[in-house]
């Protein structure tokens, strides 16, 4: 098995905020991420891929492909509140968790069947980062 | 922990890394050894030196349903800064631990961690000892 990681960059708002909870809970779950206009971040989105490297091409997948892919999950996102922006943070928070789980569900219906969808990892900053495969 | 008052999870998983940076200074050096044979093992190493230590504590847990999130991250955060950068920055770690080697922090930091950031479950330590170099732990 080869594994290719690619990574595409975006940036969003967001606020951590939970309607079911008291607003004293919300301010004690999430601290600053509560503040009334949220804030933003730099996103680093990184997917690896898992698969047999075709003879013909020398490639596990096409990069185009993938970056065709990574755009097309992450176009919905970049440069938006994801709150009000994108329906499914509608009920829930878009913690940088939920929003990785998100990626990869949205990347793992796009990718072609022969490659295997491995991990992805979402960078909120350079010392916090997510890793979910599923 | 706050979040388990919120109980349920999405029963998805996830896996959180916060990185910090801790400057300190060591040595390579094996006390049950002579100067010589430090020197032959561990060569300019041996020399007291310091690094800007990048580590890199990964926890895993199911993401909380309501709030989000796979672990209560001011705690997180706060352990890292009481147990880690502030024990630790600015110290001759020689005169912590017995062996300095990159291979023997990341453990050691892998059972500190372990053990002060229950009832989080750490599964891996990272240890950037320079841009070339990078250990890790896995337990």
């Amino acid at each position: 098995m080869t594994y290719l990681s690619r990574r595409i960059t975006f940036s969003s708002a967001h606020r951590y905020f939970q309607k079911k909870f008291s607003e004293a809970e919300n301010k004690k779950i999430f601290g600053k991420c509560y503040n009334e206009h949220g804030h933003g971040h730099n996103y680093v989105l990184e997917m690896t891929v898992g698969g047999s490297v075709d003879p013909l091409s020398g490639m596990v997948i096409n990069l185009v492909e993938v970056d065709q892919i990574l755009k097309t999950v992450t176009d919905p996102l970049d440069h938006h509140h994801l709150n009000f922006d994108v329906p499914e943070f509608s009920k829930i928070v878009p913690t940088t968790e939920n929003i990785a789980k998100y990626c990869f569900e949205k990347i793992k219906d796009l990718l072609p069947r022969e490659v295997n969808l491995e991990k992805v990892r979402l960078y909120e900053a350079e010392d916090l980062w997510v890793d979910y495969n599923g | 922990m706050r979040l388990k008052i919120f109980g349920s999870t999405t029963m998805a998983k996830a896996c959180l890394t916060l990185r910090l940076s801790i400057s300190a200074l060591h040595e390579l050096r094996n006390p049950d050894l002579s100067d010589e044979e430090n020197k032959r093992i561990y060569g300019k190493c041996f020399h007291t030196h310091g690094h800007d230590y990048g580590l890199e504590v990964t926890v895993e847990g199911e993401i909380n349903k309501n709030s989000g999130l796979c672990c209560d991250r001011d705690f997180f955060s706060d352990v890292l800064k009481k147990e880690f950068a502030d024990k630790f920055t600015g110290k001759h770690l020689n005169t912590i631990f017995k062996n300095t080697s990159g291979e023997i922090l990341v453990e050691e930091f892998f059972k500190i961690a372990k053990e002060k950031l229950k009832p989080l479950k750490v599964i891996s330590v990272g240890l950037r000892e320079t841009p070339k170099n990078f250990f890790l732990f896995k337990g």
